[in-house]
């Protein structure tokens, strides 16, 4: 994985929606820096702009006004079509309920990051099995997602989101649908990940998860709560 | 992982939802191969029954000056002072190259008799090749079969005033009258039909051929050809092809063929614009997992990859299954369509053909979809989980 300093940059991020008539700043004037190799947190209540603020991080949404810049590069004065692989040399995403593709096997869906790479069959194979290995499903991979119980879910797509070695996970709400033991474990392998080199940011409204990162944001009506608080190590 | 796996899963793991993906293809293609092999029967069937039933070639003696008109086809010439052929020299037809394609051979003496005050056509035939060669002819009473019976025509019949079971007398022989033709349309109706030898005796051209019909059974052989090898063995006969019944003949199969062309196209155009509507709700249905691939970093050209090779495979699917369908329901339908209809076979090359068009058909009309799909916004897609 390549190092970055700085790694994220986000300058006076604004984005409006329009609401019946009247436009709704969901994200109000932020500036932001996140380091490479971080574990960040933006916790927040429902609406509060979060989720606004990790789809525009992960060059899925462009804001209204202002800048995201991640490793030197200018997220949103890119095309659609750079952004596409930008996120898949730098992101891998853990979507709110899982998202696996419901035809697709384990490892078919642990895969399909790669299907868009350059990388040999048996490469792309191998680095599947070591990641599915790694979140304890090895057993599992030629299950189809409907077999599989929601953490087990939730593991093969932690398993989806690293598979290409992304040096940025971006994860929404990664245990909303878990119990607090299954919660406590999808926690504890982002952390794994975390110290391996991934920068990570998790959109979270359990408090729970704060113990996981390195530093915890609170988001309010589309803006950054005060001073970003920092978590000893 | 390739693209092409995502549309292997698709296909191999929700089966019904393709089936009905591609039920458009299937219908359209099976419709086509159905009307277009029972085009190809009924064209088949007529050639056969052409070949069978009805005289294709017809040998006169060569003639200068006379015309001779008989069935509403000129055959070179005769009169009531004919030229003759000689009987024994028929055999020589059965020594052409193509003589197995040689079905019905009846040789015919014609010449005028006088029968109650009146002068008519008397017609010789060789009963047995004349009814093979005329299976239309229907009759009141029966047709002859001593050689001192007759059949008339019917405008014979009402000259003379003659039914089934009546006594003529020609040339001071009596003959009973057998049965009595129903009116043709053809040169039969004014004739008096008799056997070959008495019709020779009462003529007094005992051996002689005024005429001979001839069915070939010309499937891959050109009658033209037969017609030459025939005149080559004859050379003071005038061979001719009866062009143009077999013209009109394949004119109607040529007319069906178009129509069936027509309403092919439009089932053609029917089944794609349902590809269409069902690959645009498929792809409407799918916009959960575009926006999960677009965000995981596909382009928007691996998105319309995936979509256009799925349309290929339900094409190509879709083909093979319409050519099977329409294949079974011709084979099912044929024989309850046509009387004694055959199934013409299998046609591989309309095989080809549909396979390609279903494929292309399936592309097309997938493009549009798959354009959408590749442009939905990713966030906006992922919104909608």
């Amino acid at each position: 994985m390549k190092p970055v300093d700085h790694f994220i940059q986000v300058h006076d991020l604004v984005k409006t929606y329009a609401d019946g008539g009247r436009s709704v700043n969901a994200i109000d004037q932020v500036s932001l820096s996140i380091d490479d190799g971080e574990f960040v947190t933006l916790m927040g209540r429902s609406g509060s702009g979060k989720s606004t603020l990790l789809s525009i991080l992960g060059a899925l949404l462009r804001p209204t006004s202002g800048k995201v810049v991640v490793d030197s590069m200018d997220l949103y004065s890119l095309g659609s079509e750079q952004r596409a692989d930008f996120r898949s040399e730098y992101v891998g995403f853990i979507f709110q309920s899982f998202q696996l593709i419901p035809y697709l096997t384990v490892l078919e869906n642990v895969s399909l990051p790669m299907a868009v790479t350059g990388l040999k069959k048996n490469k792309k194979r191998a680095m599947a099995m070591a990641v599915i290995d790694r979140v304890g499903l090895a057993d599992k991979q030629d299950r189809l997602p409907d077999r599989l119980s929601g953490g087990e879910q939730e593991r093969v797509a932690i398993a989806r989101a690293s598979v290409n070695q992304p040096p940025l996970i971006l994860a929404d709400e990664p245990t909303g649908n878990l119990d607090t033991d299954t919660a406590g474990r999808i926690m504890e392998l982002l952390a794994s990940l975390n110290r391996e080199g991934h920068t990570i940011v998790v959109v979270t409204h359990n408090p729970e998860t704060e113990a996981y990162a390195s530093r915890n944001i609170r988001v309010q009506d589309g803006r950054l709560d005060s001073t970003p608080t920092i978590v000893p190590a | 992982m390739k693209l092409y796996n995502i549309c292997l899963g698709n296909i191999k793991r929700r089966k019904t939802r393709m089936l009905f993906l591609a039920l458009g293809l299937i219908i359209g293609i099976g419709t086509v191969v159905t009307l277009l092999s029972i085009t190809e029967s009924m064209g088949r069937d007529i050639e056969e029954r052409l070949d069978q039933f009805g005289a294709n070639i017809v040998m006169a003696p060569r003639m200068e000056h006379l015309s001779l008109t008989y069935g509403g086809i000129d055959v070179g010439g005769v009169n009531y002072e004919v030229r003759e052929l000689d009987q024994s020299s028929l055999s020589r037809i059965h020594t052409i190259a193509n003589a197995k394609n040689l079905g019905v051979i009846a040789p015919k003496i014609l010449g005028p008799v006088t029968i109650m005050d009146k002068t008519l056509l008397l017609m010789g035939v060789v009963f047995e090749e004349e009814l093979a060669l005329k299976p239309w002819w229907q009759k009141t009473g029966a047709f002859p079969e001593t050689d001192n019976e007759l059949l008339l025509g019917s405008a014979a019949a009402s000259l003379l005033d003659a039914s089934p079971g009546s006594t003529l007398v020609i040339n001071g022989q009596p003959f009973q009258v057998s049965g009595v033709l129903d009116p043709t349309g053809g040169s039969e109706d004014n004739a008096v039909i008799a056997g070959l030898f008495p019709a020779q005796k009462i003529l007094g051209k005992q051996r002689k051929i005024s005429l001979v019909e001839i069915s070939a059974f010309c499937r891959g052989c050109p009658i033209t050809e037969l017609t030459l090898q025939i005149a080559e063995k004859f050379p003071n006969a005038t061979v001719t092809a009866m062009k143009q019944a077999v013209m009109s003949k394949m004119q109607s199969i040529e007319l069906f063929k178009s129509f069936s062309l027509g309403v092919s196209l439009l089932v053609i155009t029917i089944g794609a614009l349902l590809v269409m509507v069902t690959m645009m709700g498929s792809v409407n249905q799918r916009t959960r997992e575009i926006g999960i691939f677009r965000a995981i970093g596909f382009r928007q050209g691996h998105v319309m990859q995936i979509i256009l090779l799925e349309a290929l495979l339900l094409g190509i699917f879709g083909g093979l299954a319409g050519f099977v369908l329409g294949n079974g329901v011709a084979r099912a339908v044929i024989p309850l369509t046509l009387e004694g209809g055959r199934f013409a076979g299998i046609n591989w090359q309309l095989g080809g053909i549909c396979l390609l068009m279903a494929a292309a058909l399936s592309l097309l009309a997938s493009l549009y979809p798959a354009f959408k799909a590749a442009s939905l916004d990713p966030n906006q897609a992922l919104r909608e989980l």
